[in-house]
């Protein structure tokens, strides 16, 4: 019982290669793009920042074939723990806040996997029974920012390094939604559409207010996660599949995206839309890949996201409550208006006259080379899913046509027009100074001020005071003598 | 005789170093590592015979209803395993730092070695009393060594606090002399099942409250912070590692042996203290700025696990409680070392103080850095692998709240290493305390002491590895069945 | 009255127990330590009590009570002393440092 025996060591399937395949893809875009952004002075430092995306691969490889819980956690716990060293060369404050919410999950799932050994006698990968669920839900929860549970999320993308932002969207958050896959059962179709919706809605309409381009992705995260949560709850094979599809598709293009803000960052210096603006002719090429990934993520026909939100819709059709449905929508459309945010003020309008180019990372430079060619990747990949949806359709028993019929690109017209026709009436308002609503994040630090009674208790406690420390012996045994 | 020889070697040793003292004036350090060795080899040869071929020896060949009967078992050999190597590192970070110089220190540490194997072998209640307090007033004596105020303080509350825990155990086993007229383990274990309710939750009260005293668990823990951080290190590494297991062993041997067929309540009453020392002993620690006193507050949060294992009450619990207390014993006596030594060059023990140690002492930095990963839980590092079997068992038991609480404290203990570490390696130089730049001293060689330290950074990943190999599997799971199994014990010791 | 016994060592017991509670004085928790332990030590020797029992002292005609608690409180005794000895000598070192005996000044580990 203290350890899985041999048999269930590997789970290899389809899913679990593609998964494999993904992330070796995104650190070899990653690592590609590093040289153009690495400013790392000494070489240790520039050792861990580009060796760190590799051990990230490696243990996400182990982590997705692993057969057994028990595995799954370490390996995605040492994965974490790789992107760790990544973000600690930025900002120490978001790595900590990091690893200390993984280390919470790994602490929730490694829980849960010991009460299954117990209740089952094996820890297999796979569905768990209903009365221990909620402790998997929980511990994946914080790797795939469930409501409340993504406080860790916005911050963290938002302060990271950029290659190791587009490893977190693109593939760490995604370790949780793979976890989830192989949960549902039954008993997840209740709770999954759900929170999935609840994410959705949430998060895209915190990324509308956000002024910081990375924050803004963030969000934009936690909302397509809410779509590939939703298709998995629907629990069918098709839904399983179209998760998957959006899995894959959104990590490509959130990638790139991610990629393309770190771009504006080093040339500008910046990454706040409010004084960012006519990048487009500055930088054409990083303008064009850019409108890959914001015409994928708002599911442009022909591009993978409009693929993947058509297949996690057809889905939807399969169960009967239809709330969920309208709920995807209603976040298509935002979609379409913060991605017009982001075009419109990082690289159309004219930029604050006070923010100068770096000489060095314009394009013509070896930097904006490997830049470019980093990002060419997913962008390649985004388009090829996006145009031959073939083989994740296949997964889930559908043709790829059937995935363009009228009934998926009417919606997606529709939203487009909506979202845009919004976007301009609404852009002023846009541009125009703060509006922004507190996230649990800063809910958090606030409430973390509670634990100073428990300390100051503590405190007290430990007064040096050794007439009290023989009160609390005797209170201890008295307490003991009623215990019994 | 071979568990004689391991009580006997020691205490002859402590004995003797006087009159050498007196004959010779000068003790020299190679005579000192021939009766530490002498005592370690007896140590292990009793543990070698305990694994092997469990054995009692009668004193005086007195039957064990009347005579005192030593007992070397799979559970006293382990313990035995673990107190010769924490007792022989500490004495050779000692002989280091001192050279033969300091003859009491010596006396008192052969003493207490004695009766820390005193207390392994024994399998009479009163006399696992007489050498429980040999040990601690050997204890009391190494923590005041120093003779510093902190020191005092620390060693006069430790004696306060330690004789009343002392007196419970007394009283206890005054209780159970009363209601059955034995004092052996074996025969108690029988009689105890055929006493009043009452009377055995009198006797269960005195003795788990006595013994949770000397382990330092939260509730009752006021002493051990103190103590761990006032000591010097070599002292303070042997008191962590070494001295608090050996009460961990005491706990789980009277336990085991006496409730587990008739108070179900105690390993209740163990659990609830096992969750609270981990909260408590992570909290504190996180509020520390002294670098010894958070390592201090950190061992209570360790015993905290430890208990949590032991409260499980089945063998898979014992087992993952034998293998934490290893761990423990590796990870800290480490961590101790390290800190002392890296204090002593700076000259401050505020962690704030203790920077730009990367660039200066990078290696021990790194061995720092391992074992903290190993003492916080990273995979696949022994204290992973502990915590781990410790969750798994305190599930198999059906509760969910002792693993959540060490999934919270994993969280704690992270951020204050954490905290730790990149103290070490941020560069500031002395700017920050406004001090004057320290004189640049010449870095005192600490060849033997960092010899240690690294082969303990080393164990920790081997046996986090380890862990997953079915021999090893197997040699902690006899362990844990030799805890529980108490029908074998009396079998053995009565010889049915 | 052999009860009396017991009821008087749960007496000295607790007269130990509130000194150490209590009293400020270091000199007074020492001698508290020393009643609690006295009280113990008089329950073992009273338990060995048998009604109508002889001194169990070689030659002895009768039934003898029984020697094993003697044996233990001696013991007992001895560590006892030592305990006590060790608490003094610490307490005349700290006055050095501290300049008192009152115990809630002596508090300079803490936190």
């Amino acid at each position: 019982m203290m350890f899985d025996t041999a048999h269930e060591l590997f789970r290899i399937d389809t899913f679990s290669m593609v998964m494999s395949a993904l992330v070796v893809f995104m650190t070899v875009a990653v690592s590609i793009y590093s040289p153009g952004y690495c400013e790392e002075r000494t070489t240790f430092r520039r050792a861990v920042f580009y060796g760190a995306p590799w051990l990230f691969c490696l243990f996400s490889c182990l982590g997705v074939v692993s057969g057994s819980w028990f595995m799954f956690t370490i390996s995605v716990e040492l994965s974490s723990l790789a992107l760790f060293f990544i973000i600690l060369l930025q900002d120490p404050k978001a790595a900590r806040l990091y690893i200390f919410s993984q280390l919470l999950g790994a602490g929730f799932l490694l829980t849960g996997t010991a009460l299954l050994g117990a209740l089952t006698g094996a820890t297999a990968i796979g569905p768990v029974p209903g009365d221990i669920l909620w402790l998997f839900l929980t511990g994946l929860g914080f790797k795939a920012a469930f409501p409340v549970l993504h406080f860790w999320l916005p911050q963290v993308h938002g302060k990271a390094p950029t290659p190791a932002s587009a490893l977190l969207s693109g593939f760490a958050v995604k370790i949780g939604v793979f976890g989830i896959a192989r949960l549902v059962s039954p008993d997840t179709g209740t709770v999954l559409p759900f929170l999935g919706s609840v994410m959705a809605i949430y998060g895209v309409g915190q990324a509308l207010l956000q002024h910081d381009a990375k924050r803004l992705l963030a969000y934009h995260t936690v909302s397509q996660l809410g779509y590939i949560v939703t298709a998995l709850g629907a629990g069918t094979s098709l839904g399983i599949a179209a998760g998957f599809f959006h899995t894959v598709a959104h990590a490509l293009f959130k990638g790139l995206l991610f990629l393309s803000v770190g771009t504006l960052e080093k040339v500008y210096g910046t990454k706040d839309l409010d004084h960012l603006g006519g990048a487009a002719r500055e930088l054409p090429l990083t303008f064009s890949l850019f409108l890959v990934g914001a015409l994928a993520i708002s599911g442009f026909p022909g591009f993978s996201g409009y693929a993947s939100k058509a297949m996690v819709k057809a889905a939807l059709y399969e169960i009967p409550n239809p709330l969920w449905y309208w709920a995807l929508q209603a976040a298509g459309v935002g979609t379409v208006i913060s991605f017009c945010k982001v075009g419109y003020f990082a690289f159309i309008r004219e930029r604050d006259p006070g923010l100068r180019p770096h000489r060095e990372h314009m394009p013509g430079g070896r930097k904006d080379l490997m830049r470019n060619t980093g990002m060419a990747l997913p962008a390649a990949a985004t388009l090829t899913l996006g145009i031959f949806p073939g083989f994740f359709a296949g997964l889930g028993g559908l043709e790829s046509n059937s995935l363009f019929g009228m009934k998926d690109l009417l919606p997606a017209a529709a939203t487009f027009a909506l979202g845009i026709s919004l976007f301009w009436i609404l852009r002023k308002w846009f541009g125009s100074g703060k509006h922004e609503i507190p996230d649990i994040d800063t809910l958090i630090s606030k409430g973390s001020r509670l634990s100073a009674p428990v300390f100051s208790i503590l405190q007290s406690m430990n007064c040096g005071l050794l007439r009290f420390y023989i009160v609390a012996v005797v209170a201890a045994g008295l307490a003991l003598m009623f215990l019994m | 005789m071979t568990l004689v020889l391991a009580i006997m070697l020691p205490l002859l040793s402590a004995f003797l170093i006087p009159f050498f003292h007196l004959a010779r004036k000068t003790l020299s350090a190679g005579l000192i590592s021939i009766m530490g060795l002498a005592s370690i080899s007896a140590a292990l040869a009793a543990a070698y015979t305990g694994w092997y071929s469990p054995a009692v020896s009668l004193m005086g060949g007195w039957a064990p209803d009347i005579g005192i009967a030593l007992v070397g078992d799979r559970l006293s050999s382990a313990f035995l395993l673990l107190t010769s190597i924490g007792s022989g590192a500490a004495l050779a970070c000692a002989l280091e730092k001192f050279g033969g110089g300091p003859w009491r220190f010596y006396a008192l540490f052969f003493l207490l070695l004695g009766s820390m194997n005193g207390i392994l072998l024994t399998g009479d209640l009163f006399n696992l009393f007489v050498f429980y307090e040999i040990f601690s007033v050997a204890a009391y004596l190494l923590v005041a060594f120093s003779m510093s105020w902190q020191a005092l303080e620390a060693g006069l509350k430790y004696l306060v606090l330690g004789t009343i825990g002392a007196l419970f155990i007394l009283l206890g086993t005054a209780f159970t002399f009363m209601a059955t007229g034995v004092l052996n383990m074996a025969l108690l274990a029988e009689a105890l099942a055929s006493i009043p309710r009452e009377t055995l939750t009198a006797i269960s009260a005195c003795l788990v409250l006595g013994l949770t005293i000397k382990t330092g668990a939260f509730p009752v823990h006021f002493w051990l912070p103190d103590a761990h951080s006032s000591a010097q290190t070599a002292v303070s590494a042997l008191l962590s590692g070494v001295l608090i297991k050996v009460s961990i062993y005491a706990l789980m041997r009277v336990c085991y042996i006496f409730f587990l067929g008739t108070n179900g309540t105690v390993f209740l009453a163990i659990t609830v203290t096992g969750s609270l020392s981990v909260l408590g002993g992570h909290l504190m620690a996180l509020r520390q700025d002294d670098i010894k006193r958070l390592l201090a507050y950190s061992t209570v949060a360790q015993i905290g696990y430890i208990l949590i294992g032991i409260g499980c009450a089945s063998a898979a619990g014992a087992a993952a409680a034998v293998f934490h207390t290893f761990n423990h014993m590796l990870m800290k006596m480490g961590l101790f070392i390290t800190a002392g030594n890296l204090s002593e060059e700076k000259g401050t023990r505020e962690i704030c103080g203790l920077t730009g140690l990367w660039k200066s002492h990078p290696v021990w930095v790194a061995v720092f850095a391992v074992l903290s990963a190993a003492i916080v839980g990273i995979p696949p590092l022994n204290g992973f692998m502990s915590k781990w079997f410790i969750i798994l068992s305190s599930a198999g038991a059906g509760t969910v709240i002792p693993a959540l609480v060490i999934a919270a404290g994993t969280v704690i203990s992270a951020a204050y290493y954490l905290r730790i570490l990149s103290a070490f390696i941020s560069p500031g130089e002395g700017s920050s305390s406004g001090l004057p730049p320290s004189v640049p001293r010449k870095p005192r060689r600490r060849s033997i002491s960092f010899a240690i330290v690294g082969s303990f950074a080393l164990l920790c990943l081997v046996l986090g590895v380890m862990a997953f190999s079915p021999f090893f599997r197997e040699c902690f799971s006899s362990i844990g069945q030799t805890a529980v199994d108490v029908e074998a014990y009396v079998g053995l010791v009565t010889g049915r | 009255m052999i009860l009396l016994s017991y009821a008087t060592a749960i007496i000295i017991f607790c007269i130990g127990l509130y000194t150490i509670m209590v009293r400020r004085n270091l000199f007074k928790t020492v001698l508290g330590l020393a009643l609690m332990e006295s009280a113990v030590l008089l329950i073992i020797v009273s338990s060995g009590y048998i009604p109508g029992g002889v001194p169990p002292i070689a030659p002895f005609s009768g039934q003898a009570v029984n020697p094993l608690p003697h044996a233990f409180t001696l013991t007992a005794i001895v560590i006892g002393a030592s305990d006590i000895a060790l608490a003094l000598a610490f307490i005349v070192k700290l006055h050095r440092h501290y300049r008192t005996v009152d115990l809630d000044r002596i508090r300079g580990l803490r936190g």
